[in-house]
């Protein structure tokens, strides 16, 4: 099925997608760490199924082990020191350090994952387009040239062994000779068929000014909401920290914020603002439902 | 008025000592559908670029061109841009950007159009070219043809007043190219746009265009209406292979009686002249079956030799072979057979997808097959080491033969196969005057035409004399002219041994050449024989004279054929 956040605009996306990586990088808080994993985790399953498994396991949980493991070998602050390896002291503070860094990053990896899924390049290209009309085309370019000059390096060396010039025949010194002989043809290929390119382009109007980007996304109410319900979520993250609801230190003693019933009205906050594309999925899911079952 | 109007334009390249465009008056209408024809470097090119000062070469010019009142030059980028549209041959290098939506938003982009208008105008193409069910597709699943139609509708989203197309179906195969002119004409007739084409594959244009100039050597020599070119023909048969075969066929039996009748284009106006010609009395009643006996005995002569000599033994054996990509993906090859006899001209044709160059591929041991045999001189393709193979033995012209080419000239390239090779240097001079490449020994790859090129690679092949050449799509991009040479020196090739493997789209140069054809359809071979045998039968995948004949004339497969069947009819 196609995520509902997917469909949304990409500004407003981006701008999901930023708070959400960036506030566990802010604030190394527990409580932050464990929200963000927690919504990361269930928007990436509704994202990728059960495929989301193989990348947790093979990619976010080793990321997690080794930062948890390296911080406290190497960081000997604090002022609780648990015990010795080697005449290095190993503190608790650094342990507590390290295992919300490993969270942090896996927060990260997380959304980025995410991110991802979502972000295809005609979104990226999009985006930057509504801000940097030039770049947004290289961008758009170097997508289209990058794989095009891939398949072209492979069709020359094709058409190299064709001729008897193969690079998996003769010596070590011949065979580097005929991948040279592949590159630099490729980039007397790239360089000649890039008038074509050129022309083209010109006969299109390239370098007139001002240039446009053709916007192949609307802005529409939905859009509007969203975007003013993470700017409310955003708001209460500012003054949390703004007024010290929310706090940490690591060293040299581990201390965070006291817990107040204002703390925990934040952290709810929090969490329905990083829950948007899953309540999203989940409303859309429930009126298709509703759609169907009056049929 | 006249949109267009070019007023004794004379053009000349710097340094160069011959003019490329000599004072040249030509005047295009609004609303005019000009096809521009001519053999390579007549200046078509040179001439079309003059009418798009962005892409104009500098160079010394004089006489002027004058677009819509005002002249050329005058015209700032912006009205350029959006008036004149231009399409060059190759669709893959014109696109610019990675997603179809985006291609045809670009030059409106560079318009600086707001964004309610551009929306309008890009949903308007779509529409108008049948491009919504690819609107968001990558750029890279397009096929040929609809990277070309891209190009296009990325053009007349600005709504130019004037298109303007070099050689646009070139590297396209004919499905395609038929689909791309029925979409000209309805730009044409439909928005009234003008146009102005250059092309070799002159047949399906010549119905649909309203005037057709033909170049050479940088100066028109004929301008007038499509049915005019007849008259042409009869001062210079040579212009036979430019123009359509109805038309050709025409102006060569066209008895006195009959010369006023206006000459046919298509290949329906090419069988109703065929059927009147019979009906006149010029043969008798029972001509059909009369031609029938006179045109078998004719061709008997032929046919006999065109069959392959018996006793000859298959070079290259391929037996029900299957092969595909990827395991998960689709067989491509589905037992496909095919023999390689030596010094033979087999032409493999088929449809896009029908498998041709894979079975080239696998039949040349490029490709290994996951089920059947390939043999190469009795032995199995698989005792052969690449080295062993690849060169000596066979040779493998892919599609675009500038891959093959890593050197800065012609010369260079041959003496590094000769290098490389430790042949003997008195090749060079020999293969020079085989492939006749004296004037384009210094030149650069990049800087010779497809016919040369195509030349240039197979010398390359040849210095190592290869038992079997395959060539894929080897005439693509020909004109009519090239094509001839190119035909009798693959002949000249066969007649000492050498056996050649054609796959082609281009069915009229089989049926002229190949000593064999065989017909690909759904990974497999569906027919095999002599082009006679494989193509008098068909209705539609055969060659437009075949297509004129069907029933009236048996056996003809060629403009030449259906001349010469006629000629016998007339002289008894």
């Amino acid at each position: 099925m196609r995520d509902a956040f997917d469909t949304i605009n990409p500004i407003v996306a981006f701008v999901f997608f930023a708070f959400a990586l960036v506030m566990p990088m802010l604030l190394m808080h527990p409580a932050l760490l464990g929200i963000s994993l927690v919504c990361a985790l269930i928007w990436l399953f509704m994202l990728r199924g059960k495929k989301a498994w193989g990348y947790i396991l093979k990619f976010v949980l080793p990321i997690m082990l080794l930062t948890a493991i390296i911080n406290p070998l190497f960081n000997h602050a604090g002022i609780t020191t648990l015990f010795y390896i080697r005449f290095n002291p190993v503190t608790l503070e650094s342990i507590i350090y390290g295992v919300s860094s490993a969270a942090m990053l896996a927060s990260v990896v997380l959304w980025f994952a995410c991110f991802n899924q979502i972000f295809t390049s005609d979104k990226i290209v999009y985006l930057l387009g509504r801000f940097a009309p030039g770049l947004s085309l290289i961008v758009s370019m170097a997508l289209r040239f990058v794989p095009l000059f891939t398949k072209q390096a492979k069709r020359i060396a094709a058409a190299q062994r064709g001729a008897g010039m193969g690079v998996d025949g003769g010596s070590i010194i011949k065979r580097a000779g005929s991948g040279l002989s592949i590159l630099s043809s490729l980039i007397t290929w790239a360089l000649e068929s890039s008038v074509t390119t050129a022309d083209s382009m010109r006969s299109r109007g390239y370098g007139l000014h001002p240039r446009k980007s053709f916007a192949s996304y609307r802005f529409d109410g939905r859009d509007a909401l969203i975007g003013g319900l993470l700017a409310l979520g955003m708001l209460s993250c500012a003054l949390a920290s703004g007024f010290k609801l929310i706090s940490i230190r690591f060293f040299p003693s581990y201390k965070t914020n006291e817990i107040t019933p204002l703390f925990f009205a934040f952290l709810i906050a929090y969490a329905l603002t990083l829950l948007i594309p899953v309540i999203m999925n989940s409303i859309e899911a429930y009126r298709w439902h509703l759609s169907r079952s009056k049929l | 008025m006249a949109l267009v109007e070019i007023k004794a334009l004379s053009f000349s390249y710097p340094g160069a000592k011959t003019a490329a465009l000599s004072s040249i008056d030509l005047s295009v209408e609004e609303g005019g559908f000009v096809l521009i024809a001519g053999p390579s470097g007549c200046g078509k090119s040179t001439l079309l670029r003059r009418l798009k000062p962005t892409l104009s070469a500098h160079g010394l010019v004089s006489g002027a061109v004058i677009f819509d009142g005002e002249p050329i030059e005058a015209l700032n980028l912006r009205r350029q841009t959006s008036e004149i549209g231009f399409v060059m041959q190759d669709p893959e290098m014109q696109i610019a950007t990675d997603k179809v939506w985006h291609e045809l938003a670009f030059g409106l982009e560079s318009l600086g159009t707001d964004q309610a208008t551009m929306r309008v105008r890009v949903a308007e193409m779509a529409n108008f070219f049948g491009i919504q069910r690819w609107f968001h597709s990558p750029v890279s699943a397009l096929s040929g043809g609809q990277k070309q139609l891209l190009c296009l509708a990325s053009v007349m989203v600005m709504q130019p007043k004037l298109l303007i197309l070099d050689e646009p179906t070139s590297q396209l195969d004919p499905i395609a190219a038929a689909d791309f002119f029925d979409t000209l004409k309805r730009i044409n007739a439909d928005l009234g746009t003008t146009i102005i084409i250059t092309e070799h594959r002159v047949e399906g244009l010549f119905p649909i265009v309203d005037k057709v100039v033909f170049m050479r050597n940088g100066k028109v020599y004929f301008h007038g209406e499509p049915r005019d070119c007849a008259e042409l023909l009869n001062a210079e048969p040579a212009l036979s292979a430019v123009l359509p075969t109805a038309m050709t066929v025409f102006s060569k039996t066209q008895p006195e009686s009959m010369s006023s009748s206006p000459a046919p284009l298509t290949v329906r106006e090419g069988r109703s002249y065929l059927k009147s010609l019979i009906e006149s009395g010029f043969s008798s009643s029972k001509t059909a079956s009369n031609s029938a006996n006179s045109s078998k005995r004719a061709y008997r002569g032929r046919i006999k030799n065109e069959m392959s000599k018996p006793g000859d033994k298959p070079v290259i054996s391929m037996r029900d072979a299957w092969f595909r990509y990827e395991k998960s993906s689709e067989d491509i090859l589905k037992g496909a057979s095919l023999e390689v006899n030596s010094g033979e001209l087999l032409c493999v044709i088929g449809g896009n997808g029908a498998g041709k160059t894979t079975a080239i591929m696998t039949a040349s041991g490029m490709y290994k097959p996951y089920r059947g045999k390939v043999l190469l001189d009795g032995k199995p393709m698989s005792k052969y080491s690449d080295g062993e193979l690849f060169g000596k033995r066979v040779g493998v012209l892919l599609q675009n033969p500038i891959l093959s080419f890593v050197h800065d000239s012609v010369r260079e390239e041959l003496e590094g196969v000769i290098k490389r090779n430790k042949l003997e240097k008195s090749k060079l001079d020999e293969i020079v005057g085989t492939m006749e490449l004296e004037s384009i020994l210094e030149s650069n790859p990049y800087d010779i035409s497809g016919g040369e090129l195509q030349r240039a690679a197979i010398a390359k092949l040849l210095l190592l004399e290869p038992s079997v050449l395959f060539l894929d799509e080897a005439t693509k991009g020909m004109d009519a002219f090239f094509k001839e040479k190119f035909g009798t020196l693959l002949r000249r090739l066969t007649s000492r041994g050498t056996a050649i493997v054609l796959v082609s789209h281009d069915i009229e140069f089989c049926a002229e050449y190949a000593d064999r054809i065989a017909m690909f359809f759904d990974g497999g071979v569906i027919a095999d024989g002599t082009p006679r045998e494989v193509l008098s039968g068909n209705n539609f995948y055969t060659t437009v004279a075949a297509r004129i004949a069907n029933g009236l004339v048996p056996d003809a497969v060629t403009a030449n054929d259906l001349i010469a069947s006629l000629e016998g009819d007339r002289r008894k």
